[in-house]
């Protein structure tokens, strides 16, 4: 049997753009992305009315990059956590970015301390009865020559997560979208621009 | 698959299969995503109750029938039926008697009952005599971007020389105008209030629903219900329903949704006769829920009554339409109202059935059904 968001046909569409310093702009990426379980389970506390009071919590209002997708398994539907999410600090202190480190929900449990860089509310549009568009910024100054273990790490997995659908005190967020992509040295001569549209 | 829709008669089930969700879902899960955190920030109650979850939820369930029958079956008026409501509710008047109540027209052996051996819900009844729908009469084909349940659903017959359509346009279901404090309400201050002929034709012609067994019409002897026949005007027994019992549905025909055990497992589960009721699973830690079940119980008298209008062959559950409410010079959080709801509603999904959920073979032996839907989050 199909669930939810299988049969509501939500679908997202990912487009990465890379601008640099000079203005010039480069398409890296025009594809579709996952839509994983975790939108379901989001939604599942908002219809039963036993999540969060406040319909602000069941918005997608924030996003992670990472440094080890593809995951082992393949990207599936039930992905739920980035494979090599970036850590409060990788995200750049000099960048505009703001980072929130919560709690994030995760097959089942809970695990403590992940990073995420908020979306702004103005980078959040509807461009259609069903369409919502994100725009995904990493400026010059984000996430610039990072390495892990002593080697390169190049971005390549970028997700985006509903806000605290259980309506806990502190923020619990899920994953609801995912997309890998080749590798990316990211550094301060280019902006990445994550252009998402989810269709619901 | 889009969820599952199942109706059962007692421990039977009657009917089990999927739903179809329209355009409408979409739209709100858009509307959530996109609505301004900014009214978190401002004082007035009001605006920022539009934050609140509830508005984003499943919050009604109604039925229809097909296109068809808005112009047929109970609501038809030719010369013939208009003859007899005028003379009859002059007897009525002069013997003072008998209830003065709508005057329900429902050819007993009626052509538009589809046969259908799953829907018989008689304990030995002989079949009455049936004929197949014709193409005509069937509902509208499913689409998901019904914004209703059903397309052109005006009515056509004229009363107190006015169009009934006029004053109360078709909303694409069956609607609730025959509880007396309804009908009193809803129709003062128009045309059909001058005469009682004009008053409880207009009111038996938009139909559909009994009222509750303890808000009868005000005369005398309230418990007849006048039938017309093929051949007769023939008084029935009391035909009374479960959503005006309860008072769960609004002059528009939506039966709103009630208190239910989800939210706080230490409620106990409301009856399905109070209303639309939630349930679930038992939460999975960080898991949520896999699937969350919206019943409701359909009274052996809502299901004969409605018949004669036609029927059922369109289910719609509803969420919250906070544009037009707002619009509609309403401030949430919205309450529900059976005279003025001011929650306006959108079509979330719908279940169009092939066979009259009304379908009996004897209609003194109607049984209640439960309607249970459920929706699928993995």
């Amino acid at each position: 049997m199909k669930n939810f968001v299988d049969d509501m046909g939500i679908n997202g569409h990912l487009t990465i753009i890379r601008r640099w310093n000079t203005g010039q702009e480069e398409v890296l990426l025009d594809d579709s992305n996952i839509i994983v379980s975790g939108m379901g389970v989001g939604l599942s506390y908002l219809f039963t009315g036993s999540g969060s009071d406040s319909v602000l919590d069941y918005q997608i209002d924030r996003f992670q990059v990472g440094v080890s997708g593809p995951p082992t398994g393949g990207v599936t539907s039930s992905i739920y956590e980035l494979s090599g999410q970036l850590t409060n600090t990788e995200y750049g202190a000099g960048s505009n970015l703001f980072i929130s480190v919560n709690g994030q929900l995760t097959n089942g449990s809970l695990t403590t301390d992940r990073a995420f860089a908020l979306i702004p509310k103005n980078k959040i549009t509807r461009i259609g009865d069903s369409s919502v568009r994100y725009t995904l910024v990493l400026d010059e100054e984000a996430c610039n020559d990072l390495t892990r273990d002593g080697n390169d790490a190049n971005i390549n997995e970028v997700g985006m997560f509903m806000k605290n659908p259980t309506g806990n005190t502190t923020d619990r967020s899920i994953l609801v979208c995912y997309r890998t992509f080749s590798n990316i040295r990211k550094t301060n001569d280019f902006s990445l621009i994550f252009r998402w549209t989810l269709n619901f | 698959m889009r969820g599952v829709v199942e109706i059962w008669e007692g421990d039977n089930l009657l009917l089990q299969e999927p739903n179809m969700l329209v355009d409408g879902a979409g739209e709100l899960l858009a509307d959530i995503m996109t609505v301004s955190p900014s009214l978190s920030g401002i004082e007035d109650h009001a605006t920022s109750s539009i934050l609140d979850a509830s508005n984003y939820r499943v919050q009604a369930i109604s039925f229809g029938t097909g296109s068809y029958y808005y112009n047929n079956g109970a609501r038809k008026l030719d010369s013939r039926k208009s003859s007899l409501i005028t003379n009859t509710y002059a007897n009525l008047l002069n013997i003072g008697s008998i209830a003065i109540a709508p005057f329900v027209y429902t050819p007993k052996v009626a052509s538009f009952v589809y046969y259908h051996p799953n829907f018989t819900n008689s304990k030995d009844g002989v079949s009455l005599r049936i004929d197949e729908a014709t193409l005509d009469q069937l509902p509208t084909a499913p689409n998901p971007a019904l914004r209703t349940l059903e397309k052109n659903t005006d009515i056509s017959a004229t009363v107190a020389g006015v169009s009934v359509s006029s004053i109360f346009p078709g909303n694409g279901q069956h609607c609730n105008f025959l509880p007396s404090a309804i009908m009193s309400a809803i129709m003062e201050n128009t045309i059909f209030s001058s005469t009682i002929e004009d008053y409880y034709t207009a009111a038996s012609l938009l139909g559909a629903f009994p009222e509750g067994s303890s808000t009868p019409y005000s005369n005398i002897n309230n418990s007849v219900r006048i039938y017309y026949s093929d051949t007769s005007i023939k008084p029935t027994t009391k035909v009374v329903g479960v959503f005006n019992e309860a008072s769960s549905m609004d002059v528009s025909g939506f039966v709103t949704n009630v208190m239910s055990s989800v939210p706080d497992a230490t409620y106990e589960m409301s009856s399905t006769s109070s209303g639309l009721c939630l349930s679930a699973p038992a939460e999975e830690a960080y898991e949520g829920f896999p699937f969350v079940e919206y019943s409701l119980l359909i009274g052996s008298g809502d299901l004969g009554h409605v018949n004669a209008y036609g029927g059922i062959y369109h289910i719609g559950l509803w969420s919250i339409d906070m544009q037009k409410s707002i619009q509609n010079g309403n401030s949430p959080p919205f309450g529900f109202s059976v005279l003025n709801n001011p929650r306006k509603y959108k079509l979330f999904c719908r279940k169009g059935l092939s066979k009259n959920l009304c379908f009996i073979t004897d209609d003194t032996e109607y049984k209640d059904l439960t309607l249970k839907w459920k929706v699928y989050f993995r």
